[in-house]
């Protein structure tokens, strides 16, 4: 993937993952005319859904 | 550690804060060092659960290594070494250099802060690892951010301070970051 592509498609992606997943669909066809850089958006959307809290770790204090 | 090793690990810290790579260069094997000496007496301390907890690691690691009262700046630097210190202690663990002298194979890393690990929590490291590698490619600041936020255990707002991003920003690109590396790891 190119860097201007990756670059579009995380704007999309940042303005989208800030909405309700309910409204994510009508948004990516407002704004987002290319449908290679939306369905790979829809991807990243799904597995942002499906990831839930793979990788949070909880930041905490040493343990003495 | 001796008094004079906090001493020189924040000169040092100071030092490439003002622009010394040499520093960096130097601090890099104190601070693995550090690491791998705390993993590996946790790990003896939990013999069964291979737990290792790498937030209390690095926390602890600034603790003994770095005079508290240093800039945030220094302080931004040594989690952004130690994170990555962090990586490559659990990579070689992974990997199963302890694990082939015990003879129990590869396993996964659980990589909690509870008690009990929740599934979800449980990361094949080597995979995170390859696909991470593959991220920095594409988006070098959010492989830069999961490293920060993953091995080093660090907040959203700290994560911005190291990176002189904003919150927001760091938020966004840790989802992303997260969605990518999900779809890379099951695929």
């Amino acid at each position: 993937m190119n860097t201007e592509l990756w670059a579009q498609i995380r704007e999309v992606f940042h303005a989208a993952v800030e909405l309700p997943p309910s409204e994510r669909a009508a948004f990516l066809e407002r704004t987002c005319p290319d449908p290679a850089t939306r369905r790979e958006v829809e991807s990243l959307l799904k597995s942002h859904e499906d990831a839930g809290d793979l990788l949070e770790v909880r930041a905490s204090p040493p343990h003495s | 550690m001796s008094v004079q090793g906090e001493a020189g690990v924040t000169r040092l810290l100071m030092q490439w804060t003002e622009g010394n790579n040499q520093a960096m260069e130097e601090l890099l094997p104190l601070v693995y060092d550090e690491l791998r000496r705390l993993a590996r007496s946790y790990l003896q301390r939990e013999r069964q659960g291979h737990t290792l907890q790498s937030t209390a690691l690095v926390h602890e690691a600034y603790m003994r290594l770095v005079d508290q009262n240093v800039s945030w700046q220094s302080r931004a630097h040594f989690f952004g070494i130690a994170a990555q210190m962090m990586r490559r202690i659990l990579v070689d663990h992974a990997r199963g250099k302890n694990a082939a002298k015990r003879g129990d194979g590869a396993y996964q890393v659980t990589l909690d802060e509870g008690l009990v690990a929740a599934a979800e929590r449980d990361v094949n490291v080597l995979a995170l690892d390859e696909a991470l590698t593959r991220l920095a490619a594409l988006d070098e600041q959010q492989s830069r951010i999961v490293e920060l936020r993953f091995f080093a255990g660090l907040s959203i707002e700290d994560t911005s301070e190291v990176l002189k991003i904003s919150p927001a920003t760091v938020k966004r690109d840790w989802a992303m970051a997260k969605a990518w590396l999900y779809r890379e790891m099951q695929a």
